[in-house]
């Protein structure tokens, strides 16, 4: 089963997207040697089934505590298909260095813009497709708690498939 | 660790409260230490605000706020602009 | 694949030229491009540096040298330079795609934020969500309304009568009788309380809790508590598991793992383990001392006096490094439904499937027990103990049942309260010696899990003497003082 890993700093929403496409069903375990959990679960898109790692709060790769370097251990040694690196939309400018950083490692990555609503309530707008071409990967808009954006997202995560997997 | 500064600043813990300014450098006990500022986005150009000195530092970054104790505080110095 | 993704960030000359011998070494497969490999060799990955061992074999000693050489070449260090230029190029990108047009000055959320992290009115508000959290929700409507629900009318209406028909009817053995369904039985009793008595005391904290924790408020809580803390050797982080401690010490002291430091983690443990009651452990306390308000106010200063005295002094004893705090305040947000009810959810079906057949098997060890004389003998051992800090003989069946469940043990002092055999005094000096003594039997088990067995022995030895201890002080307090509750 082809993996989709979930990647971003704590406070971002990740669980929340995490649930929205596993569903109610997750499996919580240790990362092998370590204290730290990690939560896996199943989601279907386009036909196939993947398994969806939710991967412990990580602000960068070059990693802290063992949470992080769980975080980087599974990116290293899952080989997932897709990395969904989701981001407080209202924090572009901090997030997108850790996206920058994924990149540079050339880590096969969609952009996550979650926690849209707020930023929106600060007045503050993103030209996504811009961005997608600067970044050249695709950039989702996303309100987790709602579930505004998934559909669009689990269409980018088909056609990324569908492509590069 | 430290890192040379270009021009003299201050730290953070001699602002008061609702002190502005752009962060100029760090300087830290150990490499963690470090990280831990890096990590947070504490990084030299940044602007900070500096909200709340007790209990703990509260300073915001962008649009989001993070809480340090008195040691990490100290390590980061900042730069203030000349009033008019 | 790798290619189709790799977008460079230029860095200055020196450190690309650094960058391109180090990536003209990597001979192996990292999984990521050798770029990101040697940024993160540059910046003394040590987990990197091994992998990078491993793989290049003779080829590391050069290796070292760069990155020794890169690293001297600068008077910053090299992640401090890098992450410079990352949030550079992340500025610049963010500032092309980005834009902002100011919205009005006053804000609710964030008035209310700041409410909350002065530490003035913080105070205040963190009573208000004690009281309202956990005295009127956990309190009255968890142990009091679904208790009395679930135990009257499906356990004792249905389930018990039942059980005790079935059991008369087939089993043919007094013994195995009066383990299903005896005054102590598996059924009766055990399996009663826990679900009964237990669940919905911890489902409600579990519900009350997730609201606390969607809000955002536990981080604006632990900077204000941050500077007390430090003082017992723990820093802000640890009042989440702290605070869970009250709904549950067993998850409690599981995410203690959460701690950065190992010192921090002890001390968390012990400080679980002795001071901070559960939610079941609490529900009952509050029955026992419900007429006696001083009596509670007392019980209440005993526990946060020990709290921090024995904090403090392990905070001193303890080696180990100071901790740090840095955390991050979201933004105040509403608790969203869903949320709330899948993490209640899941820690429910955590807890039933790993500690309430914890307790499960403390109603079979206590029948073995009985049968084998075991408990008779430890009963009467606990009696000297007992009666050195002036309760009655018979209170020490209480004390060996709080060992394996907290609620027995309650319970079993609220048996001699309403049998007239305990004074007010008394009950004080119990209720605090009975908070304060060993773990319960999942905690225990849990401590050894997380801490080692070595810990585990240290902690609980030390908890046994210093809980009565502390009961002999507060009974010679109240005497001397002349105070009689």
């Amino acid at each position: 089963m082809r993996k989709i890993a979930i990647v971003g700093s704590p406070n971002v929403g990740k669980s929340v997207i995490f649930n929205n496409l596993t569903g109610t069903y997750a499996d919580v375990s240790n990362y092998p040697g370590t204290t730290v959990e990690v939560y896996r679960g199943k989601c279907k898109i386009g036909g196939e089934e993947f398994e969806v790692i939710d991967t412990p709060g990580m602000y960068s790769l070059l990693p802290i505590s063992e949470e992080e370097k769980v975080g980087r251990s599974i990116l290293l040694a899952e080989s997932p298909c897709v990395i969904l690196h989701v981001v407080d939309a209202k924090n572009l400018a901090r997030m997108l260095m850790m996206t920058l950083q994924l990149l540079e490692a050339g880590m096969p990555v969609i952009l996550v813009l979650n926690i849209f609503d707020e930023a929106e309530g600060l007045g503050i707008d993103i030209d996504l497709d811009k961005l997608a071409k600067e970044l050249n990967i695709p950039a989702v808009k996303t309100v987790g708690t709602t579930g505004a954006g998934m559909d669009i997202l689990r269409g980018k995560i088909e056609e990324h498939v569908k492509r590069f997997c | 660790m430290t890192t040379k500064p270009s021009r003299p600043a201050v730290a953070l813990t001699t602002l008061g409260s609702g002190g502005k300014g752009n962060i100029a450098y760090l300087q830290t006990k150990n490499k963690a230490q470090m990280q831990k500022l890096l990590s947070i986005g504490a990084i030299p150009g940044v602007h900070i605000t500096l909200m709340q000195k007790f209990p703990s530092y509260v300073f915001k970054i962008g649009h989001s706020q993070f809480a340090v104790d008195k040691e990490l505080a100290q390590g980061i110095f900042v730069r203030v602009p000349v009033p008019k | 694949m790798l290619k189709d993704f790799v977008k460079n960030i230029g860095y200055d000359d020196p450190l690309e030229i650094y960058l391109s011998k180090l990536e003209k070494l990597l001979g192996s497969e990292y999984g990521i491009s050798k770029r990101a490999v040697s940024l993160l060799l540059l910046q003394e990955d040590e987990e990197i540096f091994e992998l990078v061992k491993k793989n290049e074999g003779d080829k590391i000693g050069v290796i070292s040298a760069i990155i020794r050489e890169a690293n001297s070449h600068y008077s910053n260090p090299l992640s401090y330079i890098i992450s410079e230029r990352r949030q550079g190029e992340a500025s610049r990108i963010t500032n092309s795609v980005m834009s902002v047009k100011e919205k009005g000055l006053f804000n609710f959320k964030e008035t209310l934020s700041r409410l909350m992290m002065n530490p003035f009115i913080g105070g205040p508000i963190l009573l208000a969500v004690m009281y309202y959290g956990l005295y009127k929700f956990v309190g009255n409507f968890g142990a009091g309304v679904l208790v009395d629900f679930i135990e009257k009318r499906i356990f004792d209406a249905h389930i018990n009568p039942f059980m005790v028909d079935l059991v008369n009817r087939y089993l043919p053995y007094e013994l195995l009788r009066d383990l299903l369904a005896g005054q102590y039985g598996i059924i009766t009793l055990g399996a009663r309380y826990a679900f009964a008595i237990i669940l919905p005391i911890v489902a409600t904290f579990f519900f009350a809790f997730a609201i606390i924790e969607d809000t955002g408020y536990l981080p604006r809580l632990a900077m204000l508590i941050d500077q007390l803390f430090k003082k017992i050797g723990l820093s802000g982080r640890a009042v989440i598991p702290l605070v869970l401690g009250l709904g549950c010490s067993t998850m409690a002291t599981m995410v203690t793992r959460t701690l950065p430091t190992k010192r921090e983690r002890i001390i968390a443990t012990l400080l679980l383990s002795l001071a901070i009651p559960c939610s079941a452990q609490m529900g009952v306390i509050l029955a026992l001392l419900q007429n006696k308000p001083l009596g509670l106010l007392i019980w209440l200063g005993v526990i946060i006096g020990v709290f921090l005295f024995v904090g403090y002094l392990a905070s001193k004893i303890m080696p180990g490094e100071l901790p740090s705090f840095y955390m991050e305040i979201p933004p105040l947000r509403l608790p969203q439904l869903s949320n709330i009810l899948r993490k209640t959810g899941s820690r429910l079906k955590w807890y039933l499937f790993e500690v309430l057949p914890l307790f499960i098997f403390a109603s079979v060890l206590i029948w073995l027990g009985q049968i084998t004389g075991v408990f008779g003998f430890l009963v009467k051992a606990l009696e000297h103990p007992v009666r050195w800090i002036g309760l009655p003989a018979q209170s020490s069946v209480a004390f060996l049942f709080g060992f394996f469940r907290r609620d027995y043990g309650a319970a079993g002092l609220y048996d001699l309260k309403t049998a007239g055999l305990l004074s007010g005094n008394q009950l004080v000096v119990a209720c605090v010696t009975l908070t304060l003594f060993l773990p319960c039997v999942a905690q225990l088990l849990m401590n050894i899990k997380e801490r080692g067995i070595g810990v585990g022995i240290i902690m609980s030895t030390f908890i046994l003497f210093f809980s009565f201890s502390v009961g002999y002080f507060v009974n010679l307090v109240l005497i001397l003082s002349g105070i009689n509750l």
